[in-house]
């Protein structure tokens, strides 16, 4: 979890004795991706950028420069929405600025309600930084959905592992984890994870996943090494792409 | 697969590397990236050339996930380091780390090991009684 600077009348935002309401609590039931707040929160900060507030804001560059992260959550957001209301104040005679603001915290609401109904976390994977980010999201959302230590080391390899063949075999694709969830709505059941790429396809397939290929890289265990760390393994693969789907069972399942 | 580091990204993420008399130290914290791993790669062959030492411990308790990749740059740090006359010693991979590697199926032909830090500094210090 990334800290920001404390600022005074923000820093507060982020105490843990905080009611239940806060943001930081409802954030705390579950992760999910709010690309819309960062743009809406970018925007807000080119309004400043330049104005007589922009001092005052200017600690808070860091944490803007990251709102371009998949794996950003509600609690990246809050901060800088914080210091833009404080920056602005009420002397503001932005209406831009102040239109802009009331868009963030109407986004920041609902991506509390997003919060219970989407599940799915999707990670463009376009260079080795975009696996490490897929990578740490799966490692979090398998702890938080109650896996031991080392069956979310399995789900956060099995996403590495697949990434980096997306990498090397298709150039780009897409990552998706998502928490399948069971009856009830909020237990988790298993977590999936999907890699599709519209690369050349894996002509061998079936003798990769036999265990007797090995490339001269030192690639082609991935595939194999993902199907044994899950409990269930699907590929798809044409010339036209590949979709690989694995499901690793929550406990209890 | 491999791409250029560019020159911030290089110094920025770059790995320490501790001599401590002819042996070298690096620990590695929080999860490697691919360019530092490559960078490392680079950085501990070009130290073992400038300073002569006689092994490298890589202390990776610190790192919570290693994929094939990763795992492999290890495995070739250990073999040029080998090739150069030196010995590349691992120390402190975390338990659920050393069972997704061996689950998956991945060998280690010339990775050496130790359980800790002590442990890899006495191992290498046993055989050439210089330290």
């Amino acid at each position: 979890m990334d800290v920001f600077e404390p600022v005074a009348g923000v820093e507060s935002a982020f105490r843990p004795w905080l009611p239940s309401s806060s943001l930081i609590a409802r954030d705390e039931a579950r992760r999910y991706s709010v690309a819309e707040g960062a743009a809406a929160v970018r925007e807000c900060f080119r309004h400043l950028q330049g104005s007589e507030w922009f001092e005052r804001v200017a600690a808070f560059e860091a944490p803007v420069s990251r709102l371009g992260r998949p794996d950003l959550r509600v609690t990246d957001l809050a901060p800088a929405v914080e210091a833009l209301a404080s920056a602005a104040g009420d002397s503001c005679d932005s209406v831009v600025l102040h239109r802009s603001l009331s868009r963030l915290r109407y986004i920041l609401d609902r991506c509390d309600e997003e919060a219970r109904t989407v599940q799915e976390h999707s990670f463009p994977i376009r260079s080795a930084n975009d696996i490490s980010l897929a990578r740490e999201c799966a490692l979090r959302l398998a702890r938080q959905d109650g896996f031991s230590l080392m069956n979310a080391t399995y789900v956060a390899t099995v996403v590495s592992e697949l990434g980096r063949n997306i990498l090397h075999y298709a150039g780009e694709g897409n990552v998706r984890i998502s928490a399948i969830l069971k009856d009830d709505g909020v237990t988790c059941d298993a977590i999936r994870v999907t890699a599709e790429d519209h690369g050349p396809g894996i002509p061998n397939l079936e003798v990769i996943l036999s265990g007797s290929y090995r490339s001269k890289t030192g690639m082609g265990l991935g595939l194999l090494g993902s199907k044994r760390l899950l409990d269930e393994f699907q590929v798809k693969t044409s010339p036209g792409g590949t979709t690989v789907t694995g499901l690793k069972y929550a406990p209890g399942h | 697969m491999r791409r250029e580091l560019t020159e911030s990204e290089g110094e920025a993420w770059r790995i320490p590397i501790i001599r401590l008399r002819d042996v070298l130290i690096v620990s590695i914290q929080g999860s490697l990236q691919d360019t530092q791993a490559q960078r490392l790669h680079e950085d501990i062959l070009a130290q073992i050339g400038a300073t002569n030492a006689s092994g490298v411990v890589l202390d990776i308790s610190a790192v919570p996930i290693m994929d094939s990749y990763i795992a492999r740059i290890l495995n070739n740090i250990a073999r040029n380091a080998k090739l150069m006359g030196s010995r590349a010693v691992v120390v402190g991979m975390q338990p659920a780390i050393a069972i997704t590697l061996v689950t998956m199926g991945l060998e280690f032909e010339d990775l050496e090991t130790a359980l800790n830090l002590e442990r890899a500094i006495e191992q290498l210090g046993s055989d050439h009684g210089r330290l």
